[in-house]
């Protein structure tokens, strides 16, 4: 695996508390303590952005509409000849 | 403030993100502080229509801009046996996740032109990505107004806040039909 390095400047105070966690929770340094915290916390907001999950009612109407493929109403039909005639691309 | 006439994807250095003023402060604060580092950490893509005329510090106002990002939607498997015989589906989707127009150009329907530029931009992204829909989260009730009226509909079930999606199919007829 490959590695890499990060240098944290941190208050001092931060620094005592989280190696008193770390030492509670049995890890060996700091490090291996911050760097669980980094994945785990960084797969927990990735996945956040990146997904939203329904209930199985919600999910289900969801693709019901999708397949149906309405036609676009007449608003929208005609915002879109106003971008058109705007010239903005 | 001019507009010129084409949307570009935001570049920090051409374009002046802190003269950004939309009225909506997260909106602004997403321009100035996130919009260009998510765009180098490949979740948000960002495209800006500049001004026409470069403002004192030598850069071009963004008259308006928005930010997409692929995404998905799960289906709350259930979490019994039952589970192995469903299919699993996190289906893909587009999120448009900011879209905001500069108050000086505000109130000349620069928004609904943003607003189709956008769908635009997606219906090509997918001809290499497929989604079922674009998704919009509404930060207030005169975001909700804007896209209802356009056939956005209410993604039930969602939590927080106001949640609406357009189907793709739909969005891929407006620009085939011309």
């Amino acid at each position: 695996m490959a590695t890499a390095r990060l240098d944290i400047r941190l208050d001092d105070r931060v620094k005592r508390k989280a190696e008193k966690a770390a030492a509670l929770l049995g890890m060996k340094s700091l490090t291996e303590y911050i760097v669980k915290l980094m994945d785990e916390d960084s797969s927990k907001v990735i996945s956040e952005y990146e997904e939203f999950t329904l209930e199985n009612d919600a999910f289900d109407k969801f693709m019901e509409v999708c397949e149906a493929a309405a036609e676009p109403d007449e608003y929208l039909r005609k915002a879109a000849l106003t971008a058109k005639r705007s010239g903005i691309q | 403030m001019k507009w010129s006439d084409t949307f570009v994807q935001l570049d920090k250095q051409l374009h002046d993100r802190a003269s950004f003023e939309c009225g909506e402060p997260e909106l602004n604060s997403y321009l100035q502080k996130h919009a260009s580092r998510q765009m180098s950490a490949g979740v948000g893509h960002t495209l800006v229509l500049p001004s026409v005329e470069v403002n004192p510090s030598g850069m071009k106002n963004i008259c308006a801009f928005f930010t997409v990002a692929p995404s998905s939607l799960r289906r709350n498997d259930l979490p019994s046996m039952n589970a192995k015989k469903l299919p699993h589906y996190p289906v893909p989707v587009f999120l448009l996740a900011q879209l905001a127009v500069h108050t000086e150009c505000q109130g000349q329907g620069l928004g609904k032109i943003t607003l189709i530029r956008a769908l635009k931009h997606l219906s090509r992204v997918q001809s290499v990505l497929p989604a079922y829909a674009v998704i919009v989260d509404c930060l207030n009730n005169s975001a909700e107004h804007f896209y209802l009226r356009f056939g956005f509909q209410e993604l039930i079930g969602s939590t927080g806040r106001t949640r609406l999606f357009l189907p793709m199919n739909t969005v891929n007829q407006l620009f085939n039909k011309g």
